[in-house]
């Protein structure tokens, strides 16, 4: 395989860097995320999680905690770490196909959560 | 004839010997003289992992400047943030970007995952960085959600109680664990002590310690693998 000096890498590096800081820059100053709801102003009746923890919440309204917020999380967990010894049972593509499930799977609660509440940023 | 190929031959050996002392230090792993040509193009990695690391690193440096005017705590952690917001110059600004430099480093994590996957890049020799890189990920989507409860905000509080009940369930250390990462949150406010320095300092120096020994193992077990 050729290889090339790492200056050529520190050149790609920087200009990742730039890109980052000016994309990372206009987000902050276009969008602001909100402050929430003082403890002093009257009770907010329902409140989302945060949009990464939605899956868990999307679960809670359907299963018991127990369920939704341990055990689920626990499998897939577990799964993403045994991956290197679950592929020499499954082979790559079986595990390709496992990862697509669990991938899926987790992107369809999102939705589903985005769909039920009113999520904020 | 002979002298000039002892020459050689003690040349050859002593950039054998600088060839791998240079190997195994850490810099050189990082940055060795020469990297793999497949290894350079965007679509072997589409740069997610340096993408993951340099949200970090933005992190950390806005991080820092917050704390200089953030107060945690039920009564104090809200006015404190209203006040970045809207009163210390360049404040809102600060929060802005820590923020999404954290969703963008919760994505970035999350896609390096996916792609570490598709490339088959866990088998081993890999097993050991791909559990770490596991590590990784819990550490950032709880450093993100830590962040969320240091707003101080109803919501938070709400999210905070959540977490601490839904953490009482593990069996025998759920109490104990919810106390370690939570302490007592009110319903009214997500912000503890406990949250604000496990934010703070306990999880991002976790997460800095796998990371350079992510990226060590990275270059020693071979370096990127192209798609």
């Amino acid at each position: 395989m050729k290889r090339l000096p790492i200056r050529i890498l520190i050149e790609k590096e920087e200009l990742a860097i730039l890109l980052y800081m000016a994309l990372s820059l206009l987000l902050a100053l276009a969008i602001g995320p909100e402050v929430g709801t003082s403890g002093q102003a009257p009770l907010v009746g329902q409140a989302a999680a945060p949009w990464i923890f939605g899956p868990v919440q999307f679960l809670l309204f359907y299963f018991s905690p127990w369920i939704s917020a341990i055990f689920f999380p626990v499998i897939f967990i577990l799964t993403l770490a045994f991956l290197p010894w679950i592929n020499a049972f499954i082979g790559d593509r079986m595990t390709r196909v496992l990862i697509a499930i669990l991938s899926g799977t987790i992107l369809i609660l999102l939705i589903g959560f985005m769909f039920k509440e009113q999520v904020t940023l | 004839m002979n002298v000039p190929k002892k020459e050689d031959n003690s040349l050859k050996q002593t950039e054998i010997i600088q060839n791998k002392g240079e190997r195994t230090t850490f810099i050189s792993h990082i940055h060795p003289r020469f990297v793999s040509e497949a290894a350079l193009k965007f679509v072997s990695t589409f740069c997610l992992g340096g993408l993951s690391a340099l949200s970090f690193l933005v992190l950390a440096i806005t991080g820092v400047l917050l704390m200089f005017h953030y107060q945690p705590g039920e009564n104090s952690a809200f006015s404190s943030l209203l006040n970045l917001s809207s009163v210390i110059p360049y404040g809102a600004i600060l929060r802005n970007w820590h923020y999404w430099s954290g969703q963008i480093m919760v994505i970035s994590v999350s896609m390096h995952m996916i792609r570490v996957v598709w490339t088959h890049s866990y088998k081993p020799p890999k097993q050991l960085n791909w559990l770490v890189g596991i590590g990784l990920l819990l550490l950032t989507l709880f450093m993100d959600f830590t962040g969320y409860l240091l707003r101080g905000s109803q919501e938070s509080g709400a999210a905070a109680n959540v977490a601490v009940h839904l953490s009482q369930l593990i069996p025998m250390m759920g109490q104990p664990i919810a106390q370690i990462f939570f302490g007592k949150p009110s319903p009214l406010s997500g912000s503890t002590l406990m949250v604000y320095v496990w934010h703070c300092v306990g999880l991002p120096v976790i997460a800095l310690g796998l990371q350079l020994y992510h990226f060590w193992r990275v270059r020693r077990d071979g370096g990127v693998r192209p798609l």
